[in-house]
């Protein structure tokens, strides 16, 4: 398919005209409607190439744009939300891998009007088939913004041919960078990966001042849809963005005044407190069909109140956090650090004016060597306390890691990342057993001082914490071989050799 | 993906318009259809307006460089497709008989065709031929339309006898057509047809509307769809799909 832009004064019998009298453009009714464009908040669709369409005309339809594939439609009852809302078929199989647990949100919305129509030639055969468009940008509010008129030409032998027709202009096949922009957002503008392009002169209170700004612009982003409960994602990158800029602030000392982050750092702590308790809920839930396979199918019923005991707990916990979100705490803290981030006087810290690649070698290279030290030694039982706080330390590194990014080579630094993320997985999910194992005990104390609870409910509660445990054990083991790979000499070596730092002895 | 053949030996039995409808009922359902026509009388692009006089028609069969995907041309409604017969299809069978291993060959371009239609519907030349041969052994279902009289289910035992000679392992799925409720045989028949499990059980009517496809050249769902005719057609799509899903 081709799509071109129409002057304003196109006049249609120019489509045929160069074809010859004995072709005819025949042309249907015209239909108005709304267009609602749906993607992942973080642009899952658009990145695998595709642009997911509802047409909220007479019928509602669902329509799948792909570079080079004609365009997939089905009519569809209710606007889906979740992967599993989709319908049967080739939408599911297409975009439901893709969305994983992201929910579809409006990315961009227009008012088309639009007339179907074909070129015959003199045996009434289609030689090409047409739809003309014209598209009126809604924003937010649904204002619409200037039209433009389309015009999508395929199939048939007179495409190539009618393509060259003057005043038609090759446009975008889906409209999607227009429709985003009247909606205040560009295709690609939110990944929940961290980049900053630094610079390695950079001094390091700009180079820091810019990782911040960073990092508040991502749990900026996700404030509304943690709020209005799109998905859980928002929430949890929300987190992930404070728990990075806590992270920033401690090990970046220094580079600031103390005086004017340490408030800041207290806020943010809050933040993570108030939100903790529901991203706690969450992985629950979203663990819930992995629990499910726990146990055997018979039991799998038993189950039943716990998830409503969490579901219940969950909205209790959302309401906190909307409220704290919503409050004038929040806004404080948001509005405050964004103004000190601007404001903050340059070179007033200690290290503010030496250069961030100095910077980030020495914090890169102390942080490796810390976990290394904490490792160190550990035999094939090593306690939960200890392995907590490597977690914590591998995780500091993993931040600096990507703070950093862009100051080292891609493939190098992308290695590293790789090499701690393998014993940051393990650790991560033997965490995850002793927080859910804690848990899952609260929760079947409160069932069982509850009425009517069913013995085999606490029971199979019972059973699945046995299985949490035996599941950790397996990481215990796990993380006992990891680690042996993790200070073996050639990765310390690649570390030493990122970093230039000093070898941990 | 699934494949289907719309097949009988005997001409004038509603094959080619169920094969339209079937196939606009199936992209209407949210299926990514291909309608292939290898018909050498091209009357199935004739209905959807596509010209049949494809380069490559033959080629796109028997020659392994061509790619029937890339030839495939949307038709005026969403998710259908279309291939197009062109008249060297009279020698069809010549050229397929002269490749080395015909099936093989065209089972290969059947499954080059799944990364882009879930249903591939086959309307095939009403003859007992290479071709027809070819594509029985390769499809997962052979459609075949029954009208109520004596003549069409004696046609249906051949093509049943036929595809379990030759077919590899295609499920026969007979279907009434042409059915007028006016006809005592018709009734009388059809009843008797539907006592058979294979039978699917939506009959599709004689009907005005389906002769006038010739005029309007469209499925009847795309011009009349309340029309008994074009309910049949989806009732019918729905059992078949129900059908190729077990």
């Amino acid at each position: 398919m081709s799509r071109y832009l129409l002057p304003t004064d196109f006049d249609e019998a120019s489509l045929t005209a160069g074809l010859g009298a004995e072709y005819g453009l025949v042309t249907a009714a015209g239909s108005e409607f709304t267009v609602v464009l749906r993607d992942t908040f973080d642009w899952r669709l658009y990145r695998a190439g595709l642009v997911l369409v509802e047409e909220l005309g007479r019928d509602r339809r669902l329509v799948l744009k792909e570079s080079g594939r004609e365009p997939y439609s089905i009519a569809g009852q209710s606007t889906p939300r979740t992967a599993e809302d989709l319908p049967a078929g080739h939408l599911t199989e297409r975009i439901g891998p893709l969305m994983g647990i992201r929910a579809l949100v409006p990315v961009g919305a227009a008012r088309i009007r639009r007339r179907e129509g074909r070129i015959e030639n003199a045996n009434g055969e289609m030689v090409a088939r047409l739809r003309f468009e014209t598209i009126e940008p809604l924003d937010r509010d649904g204002n619409p913004g200037p039209a433009t008129d389309k015009l999508d030409i395929r199939g048939g032998e007179a495409t190539a041919e009618l393509g060259r027709i003057p005043g038609l202009t090759t446009c975008s096949e889906h409209d999607l960078d227009v429709l985003a922009a009247a909606r205040g957002r560009s295709p690609g503008d939110y990944s929940s990966k961290f980049r900053v392009g630094l610079d390695l002169s950079q001094p390091a209170d700009s180079a820091v001042r810019e990782i911040l700004l960073a990092l508040l612009t991502t749990l900026e982003a996700n404030v509304e849809g943690t709020v209005a409960d799109i998905d859980t994602e928002f929430l949890h990158d929300l987190r992930v963005a404070c728990r990075r800029t806590r992270s920033a602030l401690t090990q970046l000392k220094g580079v600031f005044p103390d005086e004017i982050t340490a408030p800041f750092n207290t806020e943010f702590k809050w933040l993570g407190g108030l939100t903790g308790p529901l991203r706690d809920l969450d992985v629950y839930l979203l663990e819930m069909p992995g629990y499910r396979a726990l146990v055997p199918a018979h039991a799998s019923a038993d189950l039943e109140p716990l998830e409503e005991l969490i579901r219940s707990a969950r909205s209790r916990a959302l309401t906190s956090v909307v409220r704290g979100l919503r409050s004038a705490r929040f806004d404080r803290l948001v509005t405050g650090w964004r103004q000190t981030l601007d404001e903050v006087v340059p070179s007033s810290g200690p290290h503010a004016s030496r250069s961030i690649l100095e910077v980030a070698d020495k914090r890169i290279s102390r942080a490796h060597r810390r976990i290394l030290k904490h490792g160190r030694g550990l035999d094939h039982d090593p306690p939960a306390e200890t392995l907590h706080r490597l977690r914590i330390d591998a995780k500091k590194l993993r931040y600096l890691l990507e703070f950093f990014h862009s100051l080292y080579p891609a493939a190098e630094i992308n290695a590293r990342i790789k090499e701690l993320k393998r014993i940051q997985d393990i650790l991560g999910g033997f965490n995850d057993m002793e927080v859910q194992r804690d848990r899952l005990s609260a929760f079947a104390r409160e069932l069982h001082a509850g009425p009517d609870v069913e013995t085999s409910c606490i029971l199979t509660l019972g059973r699945l914490a046995g299985a949490l445990e035996d599941r950790q054990e397996e990481l215990r083991t796990a993380f006992h071989e990891a680690f042996a790979r993790f200070e073996s000499e050639p990765v310390r070596a690649a570390f030493k050799n990122l970093s230039g730092g000093k070898e941990s002895k | 993906m699934k494949s289907i053949a719309v097949w009988t030996v005997k001409g004038g039995v509603g094959k080619t318009s169920a094969a339209v409808n079937l196939a606009h009922a199936a992209a209407a359902d949210g299926c990514r259809t291909l309608l292939w026509d290898l018909d050498p009388q091209g009357a199935a692009s004739f209905y959807l307006r596509i010209p049949s006089d494809m380069d490559d028609a033959v080629e796109a069969i028997t020659r392994r460089s061509v790619d029937p995907a890339k030839l495939a041309l949307p038709t005026e409604f969403d998710n259908l497709s279309m291939l197009p017969a062109d008249f060297a299809f009279r020698h069809l069978d010549l050229a397929l008989g002269a490749t080395k291993k015909p099936r093989k060959r065209f089972a290969a371009k059947l499954a080059g065709l799944a990364d882009h239609f879930d249903l591939v519907m086959l309307d095939c030349p009403p003859s007992v031929s290479l071709v027809s041969e070819t594509v029985v052994k390769t499809v997962d279902a052979v459609l075949v339309p029954v009208i109520p009289s004596t003549l069409s289910m004696r046609t249906l035992h051949q093509v049943r006898a036929f595809v379990t000679e030759h077919g590899r392992g295609a499920e026969v799925l007979p279907f009434l057509s042409m059915v007028d409720r006016r006809k005592r045989m018709h009734n009388e028949l059809g009843l008797a047809c539907l006592a058979d499990p294979a039978f699917l059980t939506t009959a599709i009517p004689a009907a005005s509307v389906v002769e006038k496809m010739g005029i309007t050249r469209a499925p009847v769902a795309a011009t009349l769809p309340s029309q008994p005719a074009a309910r049949a057609f989806a009732a019918l799509w729905r059992e078949i799909r129900v059908r190729l899903e077990h």
